[in-house]
């Protein structure tokens, strides 16, 4: 469990201010911590294209994504005298990301707009980005092809199982973390991931 | 650790379990060994790796692209400026069309007027010519009277055409009597 890990109990219960800052110990001045808390600009810079990837695909809506970012990123701002450097400040982004995100899904505009548009990812535009990195054609043809696989995959899931999949390989973060964004018991996390696990190298192919 | 046998890494290898925990970073130590022995758990284990590094990057360069994309899009100028710029635009149009259509019809207006004067010089001159031209026609024909032999007999007289038909072909033989005899 990481130094973040210190509640366990369902995320939609907690409120976020309580969430932001639920780290025992002395607080440090924020100066101390990460000097692109106190800048926006710079916070927006360095978190924002890592924010914006986990939550698209997370609810694979490119749309909401750019919103939750934003607010993520604002609410992070307005309340980084929470931000007592228990974790980093990514990990401490997710967890705001996760919770700006059940808001937004909570909402009855959220609710309308998903009954009656679908903005999903363009898995073959985001497979055009695969850097070349001196490989041959054909192997480069067959990473694009892994990638846009995992990414239709990962469609597949459940809302947990991708969230949770998303939290520990992309966005490398530790179990005890994840724990700590979602408020779930580890047992639960892992239970999640090996689903997601299982699924996802079952569809990837049988050499996975 | 599970696993199914542990003595032969060529027949038994790491269960499904093991190998997520492995992958999760929650492997045990035996788990490890045996993916550092044993060449197809080792496969395995690289090639999640692989595709989800791929999947990483990639998605982690589109989004990138995405952000930037979205904040230089944002940068552009709020409404109230754009329509000031708008409003520029109209009148740097109306100015730069006047500039130009003022001096323009202006060409125009005086080019017609020439047209108008030149018309009517050529006219003048059109029937000084045709005076003139009148005048030597006149003396041409004259002169093409004078070159005529005057002896030489008209066809008309020739031919009596003013004649009564019954006339012609007796005055027709006649003539080409002469012609035979000269």
């Amino acid at each position: 469990m990481s130094a973040c890990a210190t509640v366990a109990f369902p995320m939609s219960e907690v409120p976020l201010r309580e969430l932001e800052s639920s780290v025992t110990g002395r607080a440090r001045p924020i100066s101390e911590l990460d000097d692109t808390l106190n800048d926006i600009d710079a916070l927006v810079k360095t978190h924002r294209a890592r924010l914006l990837r986990f939550v698209t695909f997370s609810t694979g809506d490119p749309d909401l994504a750019e919103t939750v970012a934003q607010d993520t990123l604002l609410r992070a701002y307005n309340g980084r005298e929470n931000f007592r450097g228990e974790c980093s400040v990514s990990t401490w982004l997710t967890g705001i990301a996760i919770n700006v995100l059940r808001d937004h899904q909570r909402t009855e505009r959220y609710k309308f707009w998903k009954r009656v548009k679908s903005s999903a990812v363009d898995v073959s535009e985001m497979a055009g980005f695969l850097p070349a990195e001196g490989t041959s054609p054909e192997k480069q043809l067959l990473a694009k092809e892994k990638v846009k696989h995992l990414a239709r995959v990962l469609e597949t899931l459940s809302p947990n199982q991708r969230t949770i999949f998303l939290m520990k390989f992309t966005e490398e973060m530790a179990v005890g973390d994840i724990c700590d964004a979602l408020g779930m018991s580890e047992a639960t996390v892992r239970t999640h991931l090996h689903r997601a696990l299982t699924a996802v190298r079952s569809q990837l192919g049988a050499t996975i | 650790m599970t696993m199914a046998n542990t003595s032969d890494f060529n027949t038994a290898h790491l269960s499904e379990a093991a190998l997520n925990d492995l992958l999760i970073g929650l492997g045990s130590e035996e788990s490890e060994a045996h993916v550092a022995a044993c060449p197809e758990c080792r496969s395995r284990v690289e090639e999640f790796q692989s595709t989800v590094q791929a999947f990483h990057t990639t998605s982690m360069a589109w989004t990138q692209y995405r952000s930037e994309f979205r904040a230089t899009a944002r940068i552009t100028p709020p409404a109230r400026v754009k329509v000031r710029y708008a409003q520029l635009g109209w009148a740097l149009a109306v100015a730069s069309l006047l500039a130009i259509g003022i001096p323009t019809w202006n060409a125009n207006h005086r080019r017609m007027e020439n047209v108008a004067t030149t018309s009517v010089s050529a006219k003048v001159a059109a029937s000084a010519d045709s005076e003139a031209q009148i005048a030597q026609d006149n003396e041409l024909l004259r002169s093409v009277n004078l070159a005529l032999n005057s002896e030489e007999e008209s066809p008309v007289s020739e031919y009596h055409l003013l004649e009564k038909p019954h006339m012609r072909g007796r005055a027709r033989a006649e003539s080409r009597s002469n012609l035979r005899s000269q």
